[in-house]
């Protein structure tokens, strides 16, 4: 490597680590953009002289890194923020929704849920599915003493164990959605 | 406020160039698409970038990002291929609106500072009574 190549390999590494905390997507874009800038810039002159200012230039790449971190401050993607708010929120009226306003509070939170920034399919759809099947169980178990032919002798503990695994039903989809935002927002900031 | 100094003055014509270097962008895309090195160049020469020319292109990240210009990659004869920029819709109506507005801003700022400048004429100069120079406005 010759000292203007190592000139501009040393400019790259101070940017991408003072890029650090900004999401991947953003910061392989703009070191595209500075390699764009430096290859076109340096087509015709590549002695040091001429390396160092365009360097010079550019500007220290701890002031681009913080012009990026205020342009991506000021636009939240997508129209949600991204807050954890946002997050504890789409979850609580997923899981209590239902209680306050029967099924439209529940509707709110699955709409909340696939609009939230943070998500997979997968874990929408596991967020999604969560009441119908807790519920199932439970109707299932209801229906079935309906139907017996004496229903007072029903076995009553029978309900335990159904009424625990429609509580696991509900309660490891809660605690998956809140982990994967957790973590994900973690990456994101 | 009344120890404003020279550079607080520096500080507030820095922040109005960081506030209007966008539309001066989309001016330059309303005239022809250009190149960023280019658009850089034009700005560096207008003096309307306010910091160093690497921050342009967050700058132009997020003008695509909201819509108002758009890239596309061509081949140049001359070296690398160029990421060209050029003003969508949006941001032609984006930028005829920040003209208006702009004109409205400025034509208010310079009647103050005229105003202000006229006063201190004034009192400087005893001969002059108060008050003929207002009927000049």
């Amino acid at each position: 490597m010759n000292s203007t190549d190592k000139l501009i390999a040393d400019y790259r590494d101070r940017l991408s680590r003072a890029m650090a905390d900004l999401p991947p997507a953003r910061r392989a874009e703009l070191l595209g953009d500075i390699d764009v800038h430096l290859a076109e810039a340096t087509t015709h002159a590549r002695d040091q002289a001429s390396v160092l200012q365009v360097l010079d230039e550019l500007g220290a790449p701890e002031g681009i890194a913080e012009a990026a971190r205020a342009e991506s401050g000021t636009r939240p993607r997508r129209g949600v923020d991204g807050a954890l708010a946002y997050d504890v929120l789409a979850v609580l009226a997923l899981l209590l929704g239902g209680f306050f306003v029967p099924l439209v509070g529940w509707i709110a939170g699955v709409v909340m849920v696939w609009n939230g920034p943070r998500w997979t399919t997968a874990d929408r759809w596991i967020g999604t599915l969560a009441w119908p099947a807790a519920l199932a169980p439970l109707v299932a178990l209801l229906a079935g003493l309906s139907l017996a032919p004496q229903p007072d002798s029903g076995p009553v503990w029978v309900l335990l164990p159904v009424g625990l695994l429609s509580a696991a039903l509900i309660l490891v989809p809660t605690v998956h959605l809140l982990r994967v935002a957790a973590r994900r927002r973690a990456a994101d900031h | 406020m009344s120890h404003m100094e020279p550079g607080q003055a520096n500080k507030s014509i820095s922040e109005l160039r960081r506030g209007t270097v966008a539309f001066c962008v989309l001016a330059l895309l309303d005239e022809r698409e250009r190149y960023a090195v280019e658009l850089v160049s034009d700005l560096a020469g207008s003096d309307a970038l306010a910091a160093s020319q690497g921050t342009i292109y967050p700058l132009l990240s997020r003008l695509r990002d909201d819509g108002l210009v758009a890239t596309t990659w061509q081949e140049s004869r001359s070296g690398p291929p160029r990421k060209y920029y050029r003003l969508t819709d949006d941001g032609r109506r984006s930028l005829d609106v920040f003209r208006r507005d702009w004109a409205h801003f400025r034509d208010a700022v310079d009647r103050l500072l005229h105003e202000g400048d006229d006063r201190d004429r004034t009192r400087s100069d005893p001969d002059q009574p108060e008050g003929t120079r207002h009927e000049q406005h």
